[in-house]
């Protein structure tokens, strides 16, 4: 049997902000109904890069917080709240290590489409890699990013002690390494498997108006961060279509 | 009003056996959390482990195991593989995500407290702008005894410039441990103790080292013999006003 964690990262300031993280296709509680239909995961928690009450938390589960004083906007080199959320998850299931077998991070807001979990997932298992996800042109081609990701324990630990750039920096320091850059060099040498390498990127930032690229994207394994009419079409297209993960 | 303590220390053991090691002495687990309580009164304490010790085997159940889950295939290096860095950004990342205490005070299992007057340390430290209070060592900040305000422990674990371990033919790890901390606490570390050089007698056994020196200093870490550390520890006991 492979154990399955799984987590996302979220956030909220008060009782209103948890509120509105709530509902929605992208909500918590539409997340939570996604991957316990589709991983079949025995826990799940939410990881954030600042500090979110756990009391105000919108789904029963653990929160886990670094605990970085909000103090600027986030920035992608500045103040990455994302990237100290990723740490302090990465720390809280190393330190239950013997309770998981494969660590998986889905974003709230990516939803899936025609992918058979259950060949994914031990597909994975089986290869000699650490860490499984899509690829990202974000800022280099082919890097390793989300908005699905499944990690190895060996995974875990590198993107926690293996760090190359810090999450915060000062006014007065800099940096030119971005997070996809440094996840393609914490897991270079034949450390990232990515099932789809066909797909250049899977972050769909599009336009309502003029539905460009609309067919082509709708054939996407995955999607992240689609207007809330892609997301209607998307959930649409494939419903039914993702095969639940059986452990 | 009295700041919360958060307690934790260093430690690893690979099995039973390993754990009860010291077990007997002032630098066993036992001993070590005994002199935490008396004080600090933590409101919690944990051991952190850079690699993975488990919690079934600890010495001091009561407190916490915090591992880091560094698979541990290589001898210990400090410029490569520093499972002692490991064990600080677990350590630090168990803290953060606990939001019950003031100050994080960390004290090495080898480590002694002298005649301080805690109250008042953790008083000045916490009017002052730093966010870290610990003592010097080879010109760098050191231990055996270091206090951390939440922003310090921020720091320690979402500033890191540098990796844990090195791999893969990367060049050794540019920094020291302490030369790093250093560069993550330019302008807010805190040393009340700028008089000595360090607080372990094992360094360097110069000039202010000597046992009639060492048995003054605020606290003190690798005594240069066991009759030392029995003479620092009956002559500090009363004297240490403690939270």
């Amino acid at each position: 049997m492979i154990r399955l964690w799984l987590f996302a990262m979220s956030y909220w300031h008060n009782q209103a902000h948890a509120d509105a993280c709530e509902f929605g296709h992208a909500g918590l509680v539409a997340w939570e109904e996604r991957v316990r239909r589709l991983f079949s995961p025995t826990a799940i928690f939410l990881a954030s890069g600042t500090w979110s009450d756990p009391s105000l938390n919108p789904i029963n589960c653990p929160v886990v917080n670094a605990g970085v004083t909000w103090d600027l906007p986030a920035g992608g080199y500045h103040r990455n709240y994302a990237k100290c959320a990723f740490t302090a998850a990465m720390a809280y299931a190393l330190n239950k290590r013997d309770e998981w077998d494969l660590l998986i991070h889905l974003d709230t807001d990516c939803f899936l489409g025609d992918i058979d979990l259950n060949w994914l997932i031990r597909e994975f298992w089986k290869r000699p890699e650490i860490i499984c996800c899509a690829g990202t042109n974000c800022s280099a081609p082919s890097n390793p990013e989300g908005p699905l990701t499944l990690w190895k324990t060996e995974g875990a630990s590198r993107l926690l002690h293996y760090r190359q750039s810090p999450n915060l920096l000062d006014a007065d320091e800099s940096s030119n390494l971005a997070w996809d850059q440094e996840c393609g060099y914490i897991y270079r040498g034949g450390r990232w498997w990515n099932p789809w390498p066909e797909v250049k990127d899977v972050v769909h930032i599009g336009r309502d108006d003029t539905r460009a690229g609309w067919d082509e994207m709708l054939a996407w394994p995955l999607v992240v961060k689609p207007t809330p009419l892609f997301a209607e079409r998307y959930i649409a297209a494939h419903h039914g279509k993702t095969r639940p993960f059986t452990p | 009003m009295r700041p919360r303590i958060l307690a934790w220390t260093l430690g690893w053991w690979k099995d039973a056996a390993h754990a009860q090691r010291d077990a007997d002495n002032w630098k066993g687990y036992r001993a070590w959390l005994e002199r935490m309580q008396r004080c600090f009164k933590p409101v919690g304490a944990f051991v952190s482990s850079g690699t993975w010790s488990e919690h079934a085997h600890s010495p001091i159940p009561e407190a916490v195991t915090v591992n880091a889950g560094i698979f541990s295939d290589k001898p210990y290096y400090g410029q490569r593989d520093h499972y002692g860095k490991a064990a600080f950004v677990a350590g630090m990342a168990y803290a953060l995500n606990r939001n019950d205490w003031d100050l994080l005070v960390m004290l090495d299992t080898d480590g002694l407290i002298g005649a301080l007057d805690i109250p008042k340390l953790f008083a000045d430290f916490q009017a002052r702008k730093e966010t870290i209070l610990a003592p010097l060592w080879c010109h760098r900040m050191g231990g055996p005894f270091m206090v951390w305000k939440r922003e310090g422990a921020i720091r320690l674990v979402h500033c890191r410039p540098y990796a844990n371990i090195a791999q893969d033919g990367d060049p050794d790890l540019p920094s020291l441990w302490e030369s790093e901390c250093a560069q993550i606490y330019r302008g807010r570390w805190w040393c009340p103790w700028p008089q000595f050089d360090a607080l372990r007698q094992d360094y360097g056994q110069s000039e202010g080292h000597q046992d009639d020196i060492a048995i003054n200093w605020p606290a003190l870490c690798r005594p240069s013999s066991e009759a030392f550390a029995q003479r620092y520890i009956q002559n500090h006991l009363e004297k240490c006003i403690t939270l």
